[in-house]
């Protein structure tokens, strides 16, 4: 993660530089051939004109790139069009790949008030919609006031815009700088990093474009809907916004943020160009981004995207890549004329289990509920051997934390009963009671019955089917039954929630320093992203306040609390030490049971494609592509 | 005649509403709804989302509401020419049909004519030269054709293209055409990738038919009209094509209607696995992610489809054999 950590430096140093009052080293700036021809035929205002007083400059990777080409990419499901997403998109803020730092990218700066209930923005001035209309305080007013506020557009005030039970306050300074007061301390700029368009955290809409399609500023919206062939105005103002399941089809005309405009779309590839009003340069005044042009193409399955991939018809790609086909890719490197590597993916288990401590049936709640279970099962499984099997040992065998990236993190919780040790497993569930059957095959239940564990899973994102596999053998190994259902992910979903799961399993990420630290500011205290449902029963008890559900114990009582302080917490030592706390917890209790965390990831990126970094973090948690400033990318002749 | 097409159409506005809420019920079978993939794949990917919020979304989608009503406004948007919004892409089912009925059309029409084109005169070929080495070399092909699964032919061939002539075959276009609007260049490169998935496609329907085909021929021959015609001294081939063929060719009439539909869905996995920008993938997708207006209105169409085909292939076969013709006129 060396480079990105190095560029924010010398960002640092920029920001620092212009704060001081010194003028950017070029006066003048540059701009594509493309945009410039539309500039000499009058068609867009000159380059000085277009770009904001400030603009965002970016120190390019590895040199200063060249306009021009088309970067093709490629997605499997319009809903989940990530690749493409994020080699385009743009926030307030943004992290660095390993998620520790937070760079403004929209936004100019951000300041946070000494008690921690004041957020304040500062925007660039100037700062321009793709359309040439300025982009102020107004456009994330509107946002607040008349989407997220609007009964209709959002029903519900979403509990992370309500900390402490009271609505979050947005205040307009002037044009450029926005405060957003809380009723607690609340360190809500720690998520705002993490934009896309149906998140809480993406702030802003263009109202000037917007306001005709809403019933506040337009009476006659309702028949402008009903033209449209919708029923009801905020049908197409949704239609129109694009609330980010629908990443695919987006409306033609909105005004974006974003590096390039979307400009056609069928069912089976989207174009996009250059924003002309893009708000970046380079550090020699060379408006970005230098590629004019992406196509997404959308294939209809992982063999087809996998043989374009390698007769090199995709310039970039990662997110759709599986691990297992790394092999094809090296293979056909020279062929394709493109090189395949690998990024270390922020995981912290690329299977986490998690026992059911609330399962309904009393007799395996009590197994579920006993450390000693869940720590012969950690003990049981040979993590060194996953990590060779699977992820052609690149990952990391560790128990399921946080990453080594984060301030307040200890080796020892990736260690804690993580080594392969059977025989402790053995004398642990010995101890348990847990007898053997007659042929000492399988041990058996309190009640006399054979002790089966059935595994119901989701089989994507991620080589879990491969995981499981193992893990079962060496479960069975220490003699209990396990029966592996991979499941359809709204099956998955509907039986966790029902919360009779026996052992829960998905992937851990979010343990991330910064994204990590949101899971508790969005009140998702015990379920941690709701992959496991391993405790319905007391989080419903949390969440009604003891009204329903049944009554956890006293340390997780406590635990829960720790997690509600440490949202709030006000300094960095009580950060730290509720943290530390926390996770300490974690590691004694073995809630989730972890593999092998920070697995590999693959990427093929085409030869003249350069600037693109070939290490670092890829993740959700800093978006992806995101974090490798996509708009600097360029094409070598 | 009028009064036949006429109890024809009835039948066919019945069959339509048996198979709409059957569509209808059976997707909304599994458990969950669009909405339940949706909120998993925001909670999977760290996203969050309020139990009341799904609740609100759910209410506003219509989804909350019993099956019945949902199934009738679904039925009277339909009727409006209003097929619904499709959830994964939010766009009208309507555009994304049509968007890819051009090409679901030529693929099938392609297939349609390799089929026939194939299957008729090798048919007659093997009835009339049977058990010589061709009509054996024709059946043991025929059987491969048959026994195949498509998909496997597809995986074959896509493999073999790849790695003996460098072509990466998915899709329709090469990349260059993809985004091109039409003109003769991009025909001639819709041509070039056309072969495979014809193939693949039409194979099964090819060999099933010169199976049909031979066996109905076989049976005309060696009726007493073509004995009397060649006793005669009627040509050899005029005797052939003037009545046997045409009498033979009536069971391949009668199953246009089935042929229609069979094609369209009947290529779902190959052009999944090849990559076609047809119809086929677009409803398997959507019936994984429980898109109900764009499944159900698939769903609809093809059912449509077949049906026009069925009542096309009653009228032909009037048309086409005199005596079903005057059957029923003697009625």
């Amino acid at each position: 993660m060396g480079l990105p950590i190095k560029f924010n430096k010398l960002m640092g140093l920029i920001g620092a530089i212009l704060l001081l009052g010194a003028t950017p080293a070029a006066a003048r700036y540059n701009e594509a051939p493309m945009l410039r021809t539309k500039v000499a035929a009058g068609k867009l205002p000159p380059v000085e004109e277009r770009l904001p007083e400030e603009p965002r400059v970016i120190e390019p990777l590895e040199e200063i790139g060249r306009y021009g080409g088309t970067l093709n990419t490629a997605d499997l499901s319009p809903f989940n069009a990530i690749e493409g997403r994020t080699l385009r998109h743009h926030g307030l803020f943004r992290y660095s790949g390993d998620c520790t730092e937070i760079i403004p990218d929209i936004a100019k700066d951000y300041e946070v008030s000494e008690d921690k209930k004041t957020l304040t923005i500062y925007l660039r001035k100037g700062l321009k919609w793709s359309d040439g209309v300025p982009f102020t305080v107004d456009d994330i007013l509107f946002w607040w006031e008349d989407y997220m506020l609007n009964k209709e557009l959002s029903p519900i005030v979403k509990k992370f815009w309500k900390p402490g039970g009271g609505l979050a306050k947005f205040e307009k300074v002037d044009n450029y700088i926005l405060q957003i007061h809380f009723a607690v301390p609340y360190p809500v700029v720690t998520l705002l990093g993490h934009s896309w368009n149906s998140a809480q955290t993406k702030l802003y809409d263009p109202k000037h474009y917007l306001k005709k399609y809403h019933i506040k500023y337009n009476p006659e919206a309702n028949e402008l809907a009903k033209k449209a062939g919708y029923t009801r105005w905020w049908e197409l103002f949704k239609a129109v916004r694009n609330p980010g399941y629908d990443l695919w089809n987006l409306d033609l005309d909105l005004p974006t943020l974003d590096a390039y405009v979307i400009k056609k779309v069928a069912s089976t590839y989207q174009i996009w160009e250059r924003n002309p009003y893009f708000w970046q340069v380079d550090t020699a005044g060379n408006q970005l981004p230098y590629i004019d042009r992406i196509v997404d193409r959308l294939y209809e399955n992982q063999e087809i995207l996998n043989m374009k991939v390698t007769a090199g018809e995709i310039d970039i790609v990662s997110f759709n890549l599986l691990l297992g086909d790394y092999p094809l890719f090296k293979e056909n490197e020279k062929k394709g004329n493109y090189h395949a590597f690998m990024w270390k993916s922020a995981i912290g288990a690329a299977v986490a289990f998690a026992p059911n401590q609330n399962h309904p049936d009393p007799l395996l709640r009590k197994i579920m509920q006993d450390v000693r279970f869940r720590q012969a099962l950690s003990l049981a499984i040979n993590r060194e051997e996953i990590n060779e099997v699977v992820c052609f040992g690149l990952a990391t065998p560790r128990q399921a934390t946080v990453l080594p990236t984060c301030s307040y993190y200890k080796e020892e919780w990736a260690k804690a009963y993580a080594t392969y040790d059977p025989q402790r497993a053995h004398e642990l569930l010995d101890k348990m009671g847990l007898k053997w059957d007659k042929g000492r095959k399988y041990r058996l239940r309190p009640d006399g019955k054979p002790l089966n564990i059935l595994i119901e899973y989701y089989a994507g994102e991620g080589p879990k089917t491969a995981i499981c596999e193992l893990v079962k053998e060496y479960w069975e190994e220490i003699g209990i039954k396990i029966t592996l259902k991979p499941e359809d992910r709204s099956y998955y979903a509907k039986r966790k929630d029902a919360g009779v799961l026996d052992i829960g399993l998905w992937h851990l990420d979010c343990v991330t320093e910064l994204y990590g630290y949101g899971q508790p500011l969005s009140g998702r205290l015990l379920s941690f992203d709701g992959g496991w449902g391993w405790a319905k029963q007391w989080e419903l008890w949390f969440n009604t306040e003891g009204k329903d559900g049944e009554e956890p114990p006293e340390e997780m009582k406590e635990f829960y609390k720790d997690m509600e302080d440490w949202a709030s917490a006000r300094t960095k030592e009580e950060y730290t030490r509720l943290a530390q706390k926390i996770f300490d917890f974690h590691a004694k209790q073995l809630i989730y049971i972890g593999t092998v965390g920070m697995s590999p990831w693959p990427a093929v990126v085409k030869n003249n494609l350069k600037n693109v970094p070939t290490q670092g973090y890829w993740s959700w948690d800093s978006n992806f592509w995101i974090a490798f400033e996509p708009a600097q990318f360029f094409f070598t002749p | 005649m009028l009064s036949y097409v006429l109890r024809r159409f009835f039948y066919m506005i019945i069959v339509l509403l048996v198979v709409s809420i059957t569509a209808f019920v059976i997707i909304q079978l599994p458990p969950g709804d669009f909405l339940t993939s949706y909120i998993m794949k925001l909670k999977a990917s760290g996203q969050i989302v309020d139990e009341a919020e799904i609740a609100a979304l759910r209410k506003q989608y219509d989804l909350d509401l019993p099956i019945h009503l949902q199934y009738c406004q679904w039925m009277w948007k339909m009727l409006h020419g209003n097929f619904g919004k499709s959830f994964e892409w939010n766009r009208p089912v309507k555009d994304l049909i049509l968007e890819r009925l051009p090409l679901t059309v030529t693929v099938s029409l392609f297939t349609l004519i390799f089929t026939y084109l194939l299957a008729i005169p090798i048919g007659i070929y093997s009835a009339t030269h049977q058990y010589s080495v061709g009509d054996y070399a024709f059946t043991v092909i025929g059987f491969i054709g048959l026994a195949t699964p498509r998909f496997l032919l597809a995986l074959i061939l896509m493999f073999v293209s790849y790695r003996y002539f460098g072509l990466s075959i998915g899709g329709l276009f090469s990349p260059q055409y993809q985004l091109a609007p039409w003109s003769g260049a991009k025909f001639i490169d819709l041509l070039k990738h056309l072969p495979i998935p014809v193939v693949v496609i039409g194979m099964a329907g090819t060999a099933g038919l010169i199976r049909v085909m031979r066996g109905c021929l076989l049976d005309e021959l060696q009726k007493q009209y073509v004995i009397t015609a060649r006793a005669k001294g009627v040509s050899e081939r005029r005797l052939l094509f003037k009545y046997p063929v045409r009498v033979a060719i009536n069971p391949i009439i009668s199953t246009i209607g089935w042929t229609l539909p069979r094609i369209i869905s009947g290529q779902t996995i190959v052009a999944i696995v090849l990559g076609l920008p047809t119809i086929g993938p677009l409803l398997f997708r959507a019936l994984v992610n429980q898109d109900m207006y764009l499944a159900g209105s698939s769903i609809m169409i093809l059912t449509f489809l077949t049906v026009i085909g069925t009542f096309i292939s009653d009228i032909l076969l009037v048309w086409l054999d005199p005596r079903i013709r005057y059957e029923k006129q003697a009625r």
